[in-house]
């Protein structure tokens, strides 16, 4: 791509980095106290969800108001030393900011494998954030999604995650116009999964090839894809 | 041709704008779901539903239209309402409740629709078979293999479980959220009768091997096998069910309905060895 691009392409990867933040900011605001709350609770043993989710109510709710960014849902989705009956997952969402309905009643015998679920996976195993996607949330939103999440450590142990998330269809306001003079440019994730694109032929959820030019962000699993008009 | 005369493709269409609405009942909608969620093993045999309160707000309807429903299905025995502390609407517990009701339902279902649900169910999991071959990645797939994988060995109701979470994932890596709705919304309606095969461990191996192959395709990105797949073993699936809807013909009672069920799962246990390679 020409230096002209490249420049464009770093400043919509900035932007978005910066969109990025802003989801992560109130979960790692909430971090700490979280981590109070659950310590002083967890020292008679594991809680329940249904105590899990009283728990932490306000504060999931009060991630989704403190924010310009358009989350749709947030909660916490604890380790089994935390959580060792009922559901793991408490989980509000939508419009109504409604508690999640597996949240409610519990998985019973249908207790999915959270290892399963990239957004838990991944933080359960770097210890580090991170932001999955763009997926079809069917526990959840029932739409394509991004999840962040940040690690929930207690006394050096993997204890959960806070995540928050945002519907690819509420991204689209923010990021189309700013690829408007990239024509053919597309914001794929790190397996070159397309987030947004304005490339004629590839769509949200179709794949890059890898070795499309790109410019990567720093600080999220994310890149600005260029195909030249050769491989397009 | 005259542009005022309706085509026959018009007139279906508004047919089908015009289509009665109907009225079934709100109770008898909660009843379907929850007919449909203990049929298909979302709960199991002895497990606790939410409680009426819960199922009013997550329906949205009222209480009393949820003490209809959950009168109805104790009055069918599919559940035991215990009072008191730690009671609650439990599935009933007694084993085979549940495959009688599957079983009451396959017979009173009309070989062509048995058929034809087949069809469509076979076309939504090849549609979203052929999008995951496009777009599924090799993480997500060994993800998916690995839940299959640990599940080989499982008993039947623990394994159907599985399957359905396995033939679930497979279904969202298309990344279309429309096919993942649809294959929801058949796999909720064709789960109860393929568990009927579940107690016949052949049927499940036929089951769990075509899943792997189906997997494999995948990830080769190979549509056309991928498709193979799917249509072989769903088709076998139907023709099994076929044989099984044909010998339950005459029966009423439930011991009937239970010897024939068995009869045919011994036949077939023999008959799958020997072909049908799913």
């Amino acid at each position: 791509m020409s230096a002209e691009q490249n420049a464009q392409c770093e400043q919509v990867i900035a932007h978005f980095d910066e969109f990025v933040d802003g989801i992560f900011a109130p979960l790692e605001a909430w971090l700490p106290r979280l981590q109070q709350q659950l310590s002083e609770r967890l020292v008679q043993g594991p809680i329940t969800g249904a105590q899990l989710t009283a728990l932490v109510e306000a504060e999931a709710h009060a991630v989704l108001e403190s924010t310009d960014r358009p989350l749709y849902g947030a909660g916490f989705c604890a380790a089994e030393n935390v959580v060792d009956e009922g559901n793991p997952l408490s989980w509000w969402q939508g419009p109504e900011r409604a508690l999640l309905a597996s949240s409610t009643f519990g998985p019973g015998q249908a207790a999915i494998d959270l290892h399963r679920l990239e957004w838990y996976r991944v933080p359960a195993s770097t210890l580090e954030r991170h932001i999955a996607g763009p997926f079809v949330d069917y526990l959840c939103s029932n739409e394509i999604t991004l999840t962040a999440s940040i690690p929930l450590m207690l006394d050096g142990k993997f204890s959960g995650v806070l995540c928050a998330d945002v519907l690819v269809a509420s991204l689209e306001d923010l990021l189309l116009p700013m690829l408007h003079n990239l024509d053919g440019a597309a914001l794929v994730n790190s397996s070159g999964r397309v987030v947004v694109s304005t490339h004629h032929g590839y769509e949200t959820g179709d794949r890059f090839a890898s070795d499309v030019e790109s410019v990567r962000s720093e600080r999220y699993p994310f890149s600005l894809a260029l195909p030249s008009p050769v491989a397009a | 041709m005259d542009p005022r005369q309706a085509s026959p493709a018009s007139s279906r269409l508004r047919s089908a704008a015009f289509a009665p609405i109907g009225d079934e009942g709100r109770a008898e909608l909660v009843e379907t779901r929850l007919l449909q969620a203990i049929s298909s093993g979302a709960f199991i045999e002895g497990e606790r539903l939410p409680s009426e309160n819960e199922l009013s707000q997550l329906f949205g309807v009222a209480l009393v239209t949820v003490r209809e429903a959950l009168g109805t299905l104790r009055h069918r025995g599919l559940i035991d309402t215990k009072r008191g502390r730690g009671g609650g609407s439990f599935v009933r517990s007694s084993p085979g409740v549940v495959e009688e009701v599957n079983t009451r339902a396959l017979t009173a279902m009309p070989r062509v629709a048995l058929a034809d649900l087949g069809v469509i169910y076979e076309v939504i999991v090849s549609a979203c078979a052929e999008y995951a071959c496009l777009r599924a990645t090799e993480d997500e797939l060994e993800v998916v293999q690995r839940v299959l994988v640990d599940a080989r060995d499982l008993p039947p109701g623990p394994w159907r479980r599985r399957i359905t979470d396995v033939q679930l994932e497979l279904a969202a890596l298309s990344q279309s959220v429309r096919l993942t709705s649809e294959h929801v919304r058949v796999q909720t309606e064709f789960t109860p009768l393929l568990a009927l095969q579940d107690a016949q461990v052949e049927q499940r191996h036929l089951t769990h091997d075509s899943l792997l192959a189906q997997i494999e395709a995948t990830r080769e990105g190979d549509v056309m096998k991928v498709r193979e797949v799917v249509r072989a073993s769903v088709r076998s699936s139907v023709r099994w069910l076929g044989g099984l809807r044909t010998e339950l013909q005459g029966d009423s009672a439930s011991e009937q309905l239970r010897a024939t069920l068995e009869r045919y799962r011994g036949q077939s246990g023999t008959a799958s060895f020997t072909g049908e390679a799913a």
